[in-house]
């Protein structure tokens, strides 16, 4: 009885509901990135059915064996031509039935000749130039495969007649699984002479590594127009602008805070700088979008990541975070140090910094938000996707290719820097909060 | 802001009168000096010239027409169509988003085990980036196959046109809102509410006020400053929104989703209609500049 006292009348109801209310908010806001991360590892006939799926289905996996005994001897690329074959028209054919991947082994007399995989991440990112109908000859593959090669569309392992046993790779071989995928795979290539070899072996499997594909596929996805790196190429650039405005802001911005908050002895010309500096939070980004447009002509920077760069490097909320924060430091100390000898400059690297690391953290951490998100400027200033940001790139992908698990994933991948960057930040960002007073 | 310091060492106790320039605050504040200058002060200046004359890019300045720019926005209908719409956002923004991080912060101080997992939690849907997000959602509200009209309809609602309905549009821009707008802003609420003082609660306690009751009576009250700042950082966060409604409708269906900052970039770079669109500009920096003002004084009086 006595301890039920000590409880306030109303305080268990009150913890009761915000434990129910604070999990609900959490679960709840939590449900669209579910369904981001699920719709990036399904396939895109799921997603786009009337009827949506929530559990992705893992991907088929197809091994073909094709024989051949009794044709004469070519040289790699004839094969290599056929395997092509046999894995892009029918996948074209059946692109809807979920393959993740078509192996072709190729065999003759009991050797293992080749060996070709073709995995969905690769296919779909090159089916618009492969096979952009449902056109079957081989004349348009011999067309295609110099592109297929250039692109690493397709992996292809030359063996040669004599040097492999088939069975000892572990080919399968006559052997027919007799499941759907299979014999659809056999039918498509009934009504059609364009395979040299004969297919013997058609199984059929489940692969749930293929899942992930579309990540990978954003690693193909526009290697042409963006260098090497594929679509990735575009968070390399959005890391690269992050990178270079948290060094900005955290060495000139801090030093300038410093002189400002420390240095300056006249009170109204400190009071006039700092007026300098803070005014400019009444300017938005959008009210000088034409000017800074026609500046970054002018210094022939438009179309380049500086041109992204250099406006944020003026901002005035990081030096009211710093001055707000550099205001605070124990006067005696800095002198103490003056009095030692120390120039100013030491002073500020030895002493200062050391003192200041929560405010600095809290100034990467303001900065890395906005820049990382930023979509409008990037966008107007930038013209060639070498030079994009992930955000216009992404924008870009609702209109080109229609892969929604490609921009599932793209924004999957989106989240992580700015999450794995509050993990390591929060105990300073909470601690920052009560001398930032406004959020950025 | 404390701008003010005590009498200092350096001033009282120099003997020796130093009259040699000190170059190392010069040096420290230069480079911060120079891009202000650049890329804001000349920049609104610039706006406010360009805005002045009926730009040509080839041969600038162009023909000067004075305010004849800000007249003709002001007369034009579709301005207005864009100025009540962004008053729409913002009412639809206030009921949809504004209050949530405050009821989360209201409910999470509250909680006492493992506090700051939740506060890593809540961080969570806000990460996502706007632009991400933006295209998740676009993508849910599609009215063939999105997930939204299968889920509503399970409960027997729908199908809606979502952002191809003119009624609807709006409100679908927002929603989406109501998801991330946890974030830093439980933090800033949460740490508003922690630093109430515990006297306050302990004398409320003695005359018998419940602790349902506190939070009307107590907390509310005690962060209505950083309620009323945000609430104005909100508003310019409203009125500047550009990325979402770009993104998800470009400003249609038939304007019904235009607001000033669509209308500064497209009168820019579809129309190529410099002038207009810089006049359009300043007087969004006029509108945000007011707004800042107020929150910045706001501020001081906290403070104190």
């Amino acid at each position: 009885m006595r301890q039920s006292r000590i409880v306030e009348k109303g305080g268990t109801s009150l913890t009761a509901v915000s434990y129910v209310v604070t999990i609900f908010f959490i679960v709840f806001c939590t449900l669209p990135l579910v369904w981001l991360f699920l719709t990036s590892i399904m396939d895109n006939e799921s997603i786009e059915s009337v009827t949506p799926k929530f559990v992705p289905e893992v991907p088929h996996s197809l091994t073909v064996t094709l024989d051949y005994t009794g044709v004469e001897n070519k040289d790699a690329a004839f094969y290599e031509q056929d395997a092509m074959e046999a894995i892009w028209f029918p996948w074209m054919a059946y692109m809807r039935s979920n393959i993740g991947e078509i192996i072709v082994y190729g065999t003759k007399d009991g050797d293992l000749l080749y060996k070709a995989k073709t995995t969905s991440a690769q296919f779909y990112v090159g089916q618009p130039s492969i096979v952009p109908t449902q056109v079957v000859n081989g004349k348009m593959m011999a067309l295609k495969l110099p592109t297929i090669r250039e692109r690493h569309l397709s992996d292809f392992t030359w063996y040669g007649p004599g040097r492999k046993r088939a069975e000892a790779a572990g080919v399968p071989g006559t052997v027919d699984s007799g499941q759907e995928l299979a014999r659809q795979y056999r039918e498509f290539f009934a009504s059609k002479d364009v395979l040299d070899g004969k297919i013997v072996a058609v199984a059929q499997s489940r692969n749930a590594l293929r899942l992930f594909d579309s990540y990978l596929s954003l690693n193909y996805l526009a290697t042409e127009i963006a260098g090497k790196f594929g679509f990735y190429r575009y968070f390399m650039n959005s890391a690269a602008i992050v990178l270079t405005v948290i060094a900005w802001q955290l060495i000139v911005a801090g030093m300038g805070s410093y002189a400002l908050s420390q240095l300056i002895r006249s009170r109204r010309l400190r009071l006039w700088l700092l007026m300098f500096f803070l005014a400019t939070i009444m300017i938005p980004g959008i009210s000088v979008l034409i000017p800074q447009y026609l500046l970054m002509q002018k210094l022939h920077l438009v179309d380049t990541l500086w041109a992204i760069i250099l406006p944020h490097f003026a901002w005035g909320f990081v030096i009211f975070l710093f001055k707000g924060f550099f205001d605070e430091l124990p006067r005696e100390l800095l002198e103490a140090a003056r009095i030692d000898g120390a120039s100013e400059f030491g002073t500020y690297m030895r002493i200062v910094i050391p003192m200041s690391v929560p405010v600095f953290a809290i100034v990467a951490v303001l900065t890395f938000i906005p820049v990382w998100n930023e979509f409008m400027w990037p966008y107007v200033v930038t013209k060639s996707p070498q030079n994009w940001t992930f955000t216009v790139a992404m924008n870009d992908m609702q209109y080109g290719t229609p892969r929604p698990n490609w921009i599932s994933a793209s924004g999957f991948i989106s989240m992580i820097p700015l999450l794995v960057v509050f993990m390591g930040t929060q105990r300073y960002v909470e601690k920052g909060i009560n001398f930032t007073g406004i959020k950025g | 802001m404390k701008t003010g310091t005590g009498p200092r060492l350096a001033e009282s106790g120099n003997i020796r009168p130093r009259i040699k320039i000190r170059w190392t605050p010069i040096l420290f504040l230069l480079p911060s000096v120079i891009v202000f200058a650049v890329f804001k002060y000349y920049l609104i200046v610039q706006a406010f010239y360009i805005s002045l004359f009926n730009y040509d890019i080839v041969y600038p300045p162009g023909k000067f027409v004075g305010m004849g720019n800000y007249l003709e926005f002001l007369r034009s209908s579709t301005f207005w169509v864009a100025m009540k719409n962004t008053l729409v956002f913002f009412l639809l923004s206030v009921v949809v988003t504004f209050w949530v991080p405050i009821v989360q912060a209201l409910f999470l101080s509250h909680i006492r085990r493992a506090n700051a997992l939740y506060r890593f939690l809540y961080q969570i849907p806000a990460v996502l980036p706007l632009v991400a997000g933006t295209l998740l959602w676009k993508w849910m509200y599609n009215p063939d196959h999105g997930l939204l009209n299968y889920l509503l309809g399970k409960i027997g609602l729908g199908p809606y046109n979502w952002l191809n309905d003119m009624a609807m549009t709006k409100f679908a821009i927002v929603l989406p809102g109501f998801f991330a707008s946890g974030g830093v802003g439980v933090l800033l609420y949460f740490a508003a509410i922690r630093s109430i003082p515990a006297e306050i609660f302990e004398a409320a306690k003695i005359d018998g006020c419940g602790p349902w009751r506190r939070i009307g009576l107590i907390i509310l009250p005690n962060i209505r400053f950083v309620i009323m700042i945000q609430f104005i950082g909100f508003m310019s966060g409203v009125l500047l929104a550009f990325d979402n409604i770009y993104i998800m409708t470009q400003g249609g269906p038939a304007d019904a989703s235009l607001v000033v900052a669509l209308l500064i970039q497209r009168s820019a770079f579809v129309q190529s209609r410099f002038g207009i669109s810089s006049a359009l500009s300043f007087f969004m920096f006029a509108v945000i500049a007011v707004l800042t003002v107020i929150q910045f004084r706001l501020q001081r009086e906290e403070y104190r």
